[in-house]
């Protein structure tokens, strides 16, 4: 019994995580392959920071992951700082926008109008005035985070349905408990999403911040590894797969707290949940 | 016996109309309806869709205001009514709230109240075992079939123990079988709580089958058609379903409301 229910979940997981690894594995090699074509085939000048081997890069997280889990740890702080400062605002800009039409008129345009403005161009703005490279960090990825939230929330609060509302008219429920018992926990699908397009926004927004002159984080490490030049190629790689990971990581986190508490939704739930 | 002119109605449809704006037409869904209806009555509002049953219901409820006429219930205007919870509403959707349990579902009108946790959650199982739900209280409404849900929204309906229970074609989507069923938890649960039941439908043996008195609407506009007493007597069991004075009452209906739309054609 036990044998087959523990082959039946090494089948399950493989069958879930297979391709995947598979699909890891095959642009290792393809990458590894294409590199030695480069370098060692066609001899192309400056090869390795076009295209590094994957074994070279691989080998500087082995040497250098002190200093890179260091940096990387300096912008994940002032990212998750960012993100929730970014959330806040976006919820409650999407309670106010939600409660009052007029608001909604009033603030719409410059939020959407504030997403224009190239963050590349912000950055400096904001490190001039508050002259704080934390302060700034923190405030470019706030920026990125409270569009989409606000907006995603603002269509989960506006679109929950009518009679999810209704209903509670008819139990003479006052606003402030619509909002809290149905309006928010119906949104909570939307602000989700809104959470994932951000997550990975922020870390780039705080990067970015970064290459203007901080002293810490996956930005200045960037830098410095470009700056160096072909020398340090592969720790220039690395550095920028860390920071596709911290991304990554910060999506993956937001699915994780929304699996564990908006568990109603339609994907989440068992297969055959539908009763007779 | 049904006492169709009581000294205090419970609740008093008097000369109500509803006309509906929407881009510049205008659409009259009720026209000059009025009854009345005593209190512990079982009351069917029945007719082809787009007669106006749902807009009456929603009148009554308080979802809407009449353009015409007035509606008074146990003596105060509906939106007195509905602050002071005087009804409790099923509509032909579940409408139960994907984030709470079943239990919590249920749980929902005495929580609005304040009622404490302990006495909520003794209440609502109370409840769940009226409609014979109470091995599901833990279960999420999504994890019920259709009927299931229904009555879960029927046992929230009574959560606040109201005078007045509203329905509108809440067993409309469910199979022959299980609309049957629930049919005769229905009258057992009124039988038991006598309260006065709106209950809205357009299936003409399912009002026989339930109520005192039928109130026939015709469309457009909606008016009030004819009013039939049922006088099948009580309790009702499904038996009732094969005599044939059933089927002559589901018959005598049936002849008025198709003469009716004839006139009107
Ligand atoms: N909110 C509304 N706006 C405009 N017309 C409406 C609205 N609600 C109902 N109506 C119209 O009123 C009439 C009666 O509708 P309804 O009360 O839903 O009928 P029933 O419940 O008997 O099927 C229909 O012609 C419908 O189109
Ligand atoms: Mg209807």
């Amino acid at each position: 019994m036990s044998v087959v229910r523990f082959a039946a979940r090494i089948s399950g997981s493989l069958s879930r995580w297979g391709p995947i690894v598979f699909l890891i594995i095959l642009l290792a090699v393809l990458w590894e392959g294409l590199s030695w074509i480069l370098s060692d085939v066609a001899r192309v000048p400056l090869a390795q920071s076009k295209l590094p081997y994957v074994h070279e890069v691989m080998k500087t997280f082995v040497v250098y992951w002190p200093v890179l889990i260091k940096e990387a740890s300096a912008t994940s702080v002032t990212v998750a700082e960012g993100f929730s400062l970014g959330t806040v605002t976006g919820v409650l800009l999407a309670l106010l926008m939600s409660l009052s039409r007029t608001v909604e008129r009033i603030l719409m345009p410059y939020a959407t109008a504030s997403q224009m403005i190239p963050i590349l161009g912000l950055a400096p703005i904001i490190y001039g005035i508050v002259h704080d490279e934390n302060l700034a960090r923190v405030l470019i990825a706030a920026y990125v985070t409270f569009f989409p939230v606000a907006l995603n929330t603002l269509r989960g609060l506006t679109g929950t349905p009518p009679q999810a509302v209704e209903l509670m008219k008819t139990l003479a429920a006052s606003t402030w408990q619509i909002y809290w018992k149905v309006r928010l926990p119906a949104a909570l699908p939307a602000l989700a999403g809104g959470l994932k397009i951000a997550a990975p926004l922020s870390v780039t927004g705080a990067i970015l911040v970064e290459l203007m002159g901080a002293q810490h984080g996956i930005g200045v490490l960037l830098l410095r590894n470009l700056y160096y030049g072909p020398s340090h190629a592969y720790m220039f790689w690395s550095t920028l797969i860390t920071g596709a990971v911290l991304g990554l990581a910060g999506y993956a986190l937001v699915q994780a707290v929304e699996r564990m508490f908006i568990p109603w939704q339609p994907e989440f739930r068992k297969r055959g949940g539908e009763m007779p | 016996m049904s006492t169709s002119i009581h000294p205090e109605p419970e609740i008093l449809v008097d000369q109500v109309s509803m006309r509906f704006e929407s881009h510049g037409q205008s659409v009259t869904a009720l026209e000059s309806v009025s009854f009345a209806v005593a209190p512990g009555e079982f009351i069917s509002l029945l007719g082809p869709s787009g007669c106006g049953k749902t807009t009456l219901l929603r009148l009554i409820a308080d979802l809407l205001e009449p353009t015409g006429g007035r509606i008074l219930i146990s003596g105060t205007n509906p939106k007195e009514a509905r602050l002071r919870r005087r009804y409790g509403i099923v509509f032909q959707q579940p409408v139960l709230y994907d984030w709470r349990t079943v239990r919590k579902n249920v749980e929902l009108p005495l929580e609005l109240l304040g009622t404490g946790r302990s006495e909520r959650s003794r209440k609502a199982v109370e409840l769940l075992a009226l409609v014979g739900l109470e091995r599901f209280a833990d279960r999420y409404p999504w994890e019920l079939s259709g009927g299931m849900q229904q009555r879960v929204a029927i046992a929230r309906a009574l959560a606040l123990d109201p005078p007045i229970l509203l329905m509108d074609e809440p067993f409309a989507a469910l199979d022959e079988f299980t609309r049957e069923r629930l049919q005769d938890e229905l009258l057992q649960i009124w039988a038991r709580t006598r309260k006065t039941v709106i209950f809205v439908t357009h299936s003409i043996p399912e009002a026989v089958y339930l109520s005192d008195r039928i109130i026939v609407l015709s469309p457009h506009p909606g008016r009030l058609n004819t009013i039939a007493e049922v006088p099948l007597p009580r309790p009702r069991s499904p038996q009732i379903r094969e005599d044939p004075r059933f089927h002559q009452l589901v018959a005598d209906i049936r002849r008025r409301f198709h003469h009716s739309v004839h006139d009107s054609a």
